[in-house]
This record gives structure tokens, C-alpha cells and sequence, in this order.
């Protein structure tokens, strides 16, 4: 779809990018991510580390600390995603359209605010813990997905959008039916650039007490422990690159056949 | 002249459903105006048109004068600001859109189709607004595939950026006549195929035109297309002002000022060589044989006829290929005959010009007519076509009233 990749080079979204891997990243990437993990885990048993640095480091506790880093994620990515979806399609569609650019402009705000700044904002107004987290890393989700929802829309070629309301579809209609499975690609590219970012983000949101892998590191930095800091450090990557791996898979599987 | 006649037969039965019967509707374009805001001069102004049941209507033009503004206003993908359109004896300026199109057929410039849904969800499509039941949409797919000279078996599945783009066309044509509507409106249909393609896809709707008899509003740019194809032509100036409307014959011999005679362009006694049409020539008849027949017996019917070659039918009376007396005295030579992809063959539709082309790249001195379902015609001959076209020459320059197309 040439259209859909002009539309794309816009200055806006940057981080924008329906780009099709080749076949081997599908392979590298999640093993590299494993032989990460394993290295760390392997790093752990053979460094030299006292009790307190096990303790911070045994499985029960990496576990939690994963699982409080996903739960954050996941529920700020269905957010943004339930938000600024339909705030996208709202911005392709008759006099609302004007709107797109400031729109467009305000969310990259949200983009260019520093992530720790936006959680920290998060924590001041809904208070220290999980809320205030989640809201954070939700304003910081809604520009990869309003760009590339309202860049997919207009991607579709207009001449498909009037045969299909010279057929008879109506505007809904050719809205579900036409327009959306068009542009789904771009539009759940933009939910993986989201959900990356915010995967990788998550890991400040121990600052404001609201758990996650972030904590190995700091408690690495406070405490001077160097292995939990680089066992942290390399989890969080490996989950976010781990994350992006499983959203490629599954735009691949959601792409409509034929296009 | 119901519209509830016109949407209602022909549809899940997959033959007879021709007929010389018309089943389009007459289109009444009464003063219809567009008018943008903040624009001084009308787009389209104060336009008024009959276009008659059943007949092709051609709308020319340069570009930018109005003529898809115009047809679009037929189907109300622009809403016209004054003046009203009637179809049948309605009046639908003022009937809920959405389903005012699901009646009239719309085909446009290089298909349109659905890139994510197969040809048959494309074709499907309307069938499935007006809620038809399964069987009977699966049933008007393949029926439709096969009226537009596709394998049902082989394209149904396809997406359409596995097809040609001829191909593609075909399938367009097929969907805009999916729920048999009595109009349809199609907008430079054939502008983005190559000429061999356009010429083929342009006879193949004479042929459709002349088993279907809807009503066509047709836009195009091209005033060859417009003589081809159309029963009447509109030629338009800007603003939509209609300078002549007439059948092409009239349009050719009498155009009204210098403005329709520099939009004829040069050689329009040429031109009027593709107004005949070879439904309109003596047919002859060749040898012919059935696919399973007997060789020996086909063979003494072409000597009994004086002919050399016999032409081969499938059991739906299809031409196959042509088969010399040598190659028919071999031993079940008539047992296994598949079609020959190179068979020239014109339609009772075709013009002339289509006939005589055909008959120079093949070696036959003949070409095989086929009309309805394909089903062999006759032959015609070198020399009809060249009695034809002595006879159009000494007729041409002054045609007071050429017979009706």
C-alpha cells in the first residue's frame, strides 16, 4: 500500500512504522531475548552476591516483580488503545477532521514530556501507587496510536471509500467494513509501538511505588548492588524486546488476506 | 416499468434470463443544478436529460465539465442543490440515499474493488445489503462470473490483486450488476486498461448490454467509446451544458456547431465504420462438428459444402477451434477437442472494424460470431465486410435519418 506509506512520512510519527521485518528477526529476536534472561539467571548463580543481593534476585520474588510490570502495561495499553482508537477514527470523519493536526500535535506533548516527569505528574495527581502509574504511561501511549489510526484512515484510497458508499454501504458500514480492515496494519502497528514504549516506560514506575522490574534497578542503584542492577536492566529489555516480538506475530496473524 | 420488476426477476435462475425484454429504467434529469459554495459559477447548470429505458447514454467531455458531476448526482454521491432526478416514475432526490444506490449499479475507473475481500465477497456485496439468503448470493456470484466470461471455480476465491487488470474490470462490471439493478452508472470504466484489453472489455459489454438491456449512463472522455458503445451520446461543454444529444450516427454526419465538430475530431466517415455492427451483416454458415462427434460424418458435410476446414463445437454449441480435413481424418480426432486460446471470435455485437481485424490475423478469410452465452452464430466473410463498408461510404455524407440504433 504505497498510499499508506506516504501518508506515514509525516513528521509527527517519527516512531511510526508498519516496517516489515525480515524473516530472521522473527527467529533472532526472541532468542536473543531468551539467552538474555538465561545469562542474567546463569550471572546470578555464579556471581559473587551476599544474601540481601539473593534475595532481591530469587525467583519468587523476580516473578512478582514481572508480573506487577505486565499487569501495568497491559492495562495501560488497553486504555490508550480503547481511547485513542476511537478518538483516531473520530478525527478522519467530517467537520471533526480539521481537528487532526492540533490533536495530533497536543498527544506528541505527551511524547516529548520526559516519561519520569509524566510519572511523577501521574503520581502527584492520583496519589503514589498503581493509579497514578497507569494513567502516566496511558498519556504516554495515545500518540503511536491516534497517528497511526488517523495515518491509516487516511490511507485508504478514496475511490474505495466511494464505491462503497455508491454501492449502497453506509457511512458505519464502509467504516467496519471497508476503511478499518484497510487500515488495521497501520493501526495495530501503532498499538506495538505503544505498547513497546510503554513496556520499556513501566520500568520508572517503581519511582511512584507502583512495583515492576524497575525496582531491581533501583534497589541496584540505592543499595549498590551491581548484579540485581544488571540483572534489572537486562530484564527489562528483554521483556520489552520480547513484548515487540509477540506484537509482530500477532500483526501478522491479524493482517487481512489479500492486501 | 416498476422497479420492484426490474430487481426482482432473473436472479438465482442461471440461464433464460436474457430476453430481448428491456429491463433498465428511464432516467429524467429535470434542471438539476450544483452549486458549490463560495464558487461564482455553477459546477453543473440547470441540466436537463432523458435517458430512455434500456438505452446506453453516453456523457463526453473535456475534463472538468461537469460530466461525472453530473452522473454522480444520478446516484447522489453528490447531492445536487436544485432540480430533480426521477428513475421510473420517482422522484428520488429526496428517498433515503443508501438505499437509492443499493438500485442503481455503479462501476468506476480501474474497478474499485475491495483489495481485502475476495471477488466473490466484492460481488457479494449489495446481494448481502438487500439481505438476499446464502444459497441465493452464491448462486448470483457464479452466475456473474460467467456472465462476465470468468470460471466461477477458478476466480471466485481470489483476492482481487491476483487478477489482471482487465480481469479486475470484468469483476467490477460483474458487482455493479450484482443485485440486477435497472440502472447502472459507470464512470470511465475502461480508462486504466490497456487498448486490446479496452476494446475487448468494450464488446463484452455490448454483448452483456444486449442480453441485460439496462438502462447506462456512461461517462468517458473518449469519443471513439462514446460511438461504440452508446445509443446516444451527450456531448458536454462546461458547466454541464449539454451541446448536442443525439445517437452517434447523427452526431457524426450533423454535428450541431464547431465545438462537437472539433470533439469528432477527423474521419468521422471512418468513425462510422464502427457504427455498423455485425449483427446488422449476412451470416454465413461454416461446417460444424460437436466435440464427441463423428469425424467421418463432419468431414463429408465440409466436402458437401466446399469447405476445407470445419469449426468444432462444445455441447453448449461454444466455438473450440477450427479442425482441417487432414486433422479430422485422424482417429478420434472430434474426441478431445479443448479450446483454442488464439480462436478468433467476434461477437453479433462487435463493429465491423472488430470483424475485419480479426479476420486479418487469422488465416481464414473468415471469423466465427458468437451471440448469446457464446453459442456459435455463423461466420462472417471477408466480403460481406468489405460490401459493408462500401455500402456506409456511398450512405455516409448525407444521412437526412439514419435508422435507429
Amino acid at each position: 500500500m504505497p498510499d499508506t506509506a506516504a501518508a506515514m512520512d509525516q513528521p509527527v510519527s517519527t516512531n511510526v512504522s508498519t516496517d516489515r521485518p525480515s524473516r530472521l528477526r522473527y527467529v533472532v529476536q526472541p532468542v536473543l531475548c531468551v539467552v538474555a534472561v538465561a545469562a542474567a539467571l546463569i550471572y546470578v548463580r555464579v556471581a559473587d552476591v551476599d544474601e540481601s543481593e539473593q534475595r532481591s534476585l530469587g525467583t519468587s520474588t523476580l516473578l512478582t516483580l514481572l508480573r506487577e510490570h505486565l499487569v501495568i502495561s497491559l492495562i495501560a495499553t488497553v486504555l490508550v488503545s480503547v481511547i485513542a482508537i476511537p478518538l483516531g477514527v473520530a478525527l478522519t470523519r467530517g467537520s471533526l477532521r480539521r481537528y487532526s493536526k492540533p490533536v495530533i500535535t497536543v498527544a506528541g506533548f505527551g511524547q516529548a514530556a520526559p516519561a519520569i516527569g509524566l510519572i511523577a505528574l501521574g503520581a502527584a495527581i492520583f496519589g503514589i501507587g498503581r493509579t497514578g502509574a497507569v494513567i502516566a504511561l496511558t498519556v504516554y501511549g495515545v500518540l503511536p496510536i491516534v497517528a497511526n489510526t488517523v495515518a491509516g484512515l487516511d490511507g485508504v484510497d478514496v475511490k474505495l471509500i466511494e464505491a462503497a458508499r455508491g454501492m449502497g454501504m453506509s457511512a458505519w458500514s464502509t467504516l467496519l467494513r471497508v476503511e478499518l480492515p484497510l487500515a488495521l496494519a497501520v493501526i495495530v502497528a501503532g498499538v506495538r509501538t505503544a505498547l513497546v514504549l510503554i513496556v520499556g516506560t513501566a520500568a520508572l514506575a517503581t519511582f511512584t511505588g507502583a512495583g515492576g522490574l524497575g525496582t531491581l534497578i533501583t534497589t541496584g542503584i540505592t543499595l549498590q548492588q551491581n548484579v540485581t542492577l544488571v540483572v534489572g536492566a537486562i530484564l527489562v529489555a528483554a521483556l520489552a524486546l520480547f513484548i515487540d516480538w509477540l506484537a509482530r506475530l500477532l500483526e501478522l496473524v491479524a493482517a487481512p488476506k489479500g492486501v | 416499468m416498476s422497479d420492484s420488476v426490474a430487481t426482482k426477476t432473473s436472479t438465482s435462475s442461471s440461464t433464460g434470463s436474457g430476453g430481448d425484454s428491456v429491463h433498465g429504467e428511464q432516467i429524467v434529469l429535470d434542471g438539476i443544478t450544483k452549486r458549490y459554495p463560495r464558487q461564482k459559477t455553477a459546477a453543473v447548470d440547470n441540466v436537463s436529460l432523458t435517458i430512455p429505458a434500456g438505452e446506453t447514454v453516453m456523457l463526453v467531455g473535456p475534463s472538468g465539465c461537469g460530466k461525472t458531476t453530473t452522473m454522480k448526482m444520478i446516484n447522489r454521491l453528490i447531492e445536487p442543490t436544485g432540480g430533480r432526478i426521477l428513475i421510473g416514475e420517482e422522484d428520488v432526490t429526496k428517498i433515503n440515499a443508501d438505499q437509492l444506490r443499493r438500485r442503481i449499479g455503479y462501476v468506476i475507473q480501474g474497478a474499485g474493488l475491495f483489495p481485502h475481500m475476495s471477488v466473490a465477497d466484492n460481488i457479494a456485496l449489495v446481494p448481502r445489503l438487500l439481505k438476499w439468503d446464502k444459497k441465493r448470493v452464491s448462486d448470483r456470484v457464479d452466475e456473474l462470473l460467467e456472465l462476465v466470461n470468468l470460471d466461477a471455480g477458478q476466480y471466485r476465491d481470489r483476492y482481487p490483486r491476483e487478477l489482471s487488470g482487465g480481469q479486475q474490470q470484468r469483476v467490477g462490471v460483474a458487482r455493479g450488476l450484482a443485485a440486477d439493478p435497472p440502472v447502472l452508472l459507470m464512470d470511465e470504466p475502461f480508462g486504466a486498461v490497456d487498448p486490446i484489453t479496452r476494446a475487448r472489455l468494450q464488446d463484452e459489454l455490448l454483448r452483456l448490454q444486449d442480453e441485460l438491456g439496462k438502462t447506462i449512463v456512461f461517462v468517458t472522455h473518449d469519443f471513439d467509446e462514446a460511438v461504440k458503445l452508446g445509443d446516444r451520446i451527450a456531448i458536454l461543454q462546461v458547466g454541464s451544458q449539454i451541446v448536442q444529444y443525439d445517437t452517434p450516427e447523427n452526431i457524426l454526419a450533423h454535428p450541431a456547431d464547431d465545438f462537437v465538430a472539433g470533439f469528432v475530431g477527423h474521419g468521422a466517415v471512418l468513425k462510422q465504420l464502427s457504427l455498423g455492427r455485425v449483427r446488422d451483416v449476412e451470416l454465413h454458415e461454416a461446417a460444424v462438428a460437436h466435440v464427441g462427434g463423428d469425424p467421418r460424418e463432419a468431414a463429408a458435410k465440409a466436402k458437401a459444402l466446399g469447405r476445407e476446414h470445419v469449426i468444432v463445437l462444445d455441447s453448449q454449441d461454444r466455438p473450440q477451434r477450427w479442425l482441417s480435413l487432414t486433422e479430422l481424418a485422424r482417429r478420434g480426432a472430434l474426441d478431445n477437442v479443448t479450446r483454442d486460446r488464439d480462436l478468433n471470435v467476434v461477437n453479433t455485437a462487435s463493429t465491423l472494424n472488430d470483424a475485419l481485424e480479426s479476420m486479418l490475423v487469422s488465416s481464414h478469410g473468415v471469423v466465427v460470431v458468437t451471440g448469446r452465452r457464446n453459442a456459435y452464430q455463423g461466420v462472417v466473410r471477408v466480403e460481406t465486410i468489405m460490401a459493408a463498408i462500401q455500402d456506409l461510404r456511398s450512405t455516409a455524407p448525407s444521412t437526412p435519418e439514419p435508422a435507429d440504433a
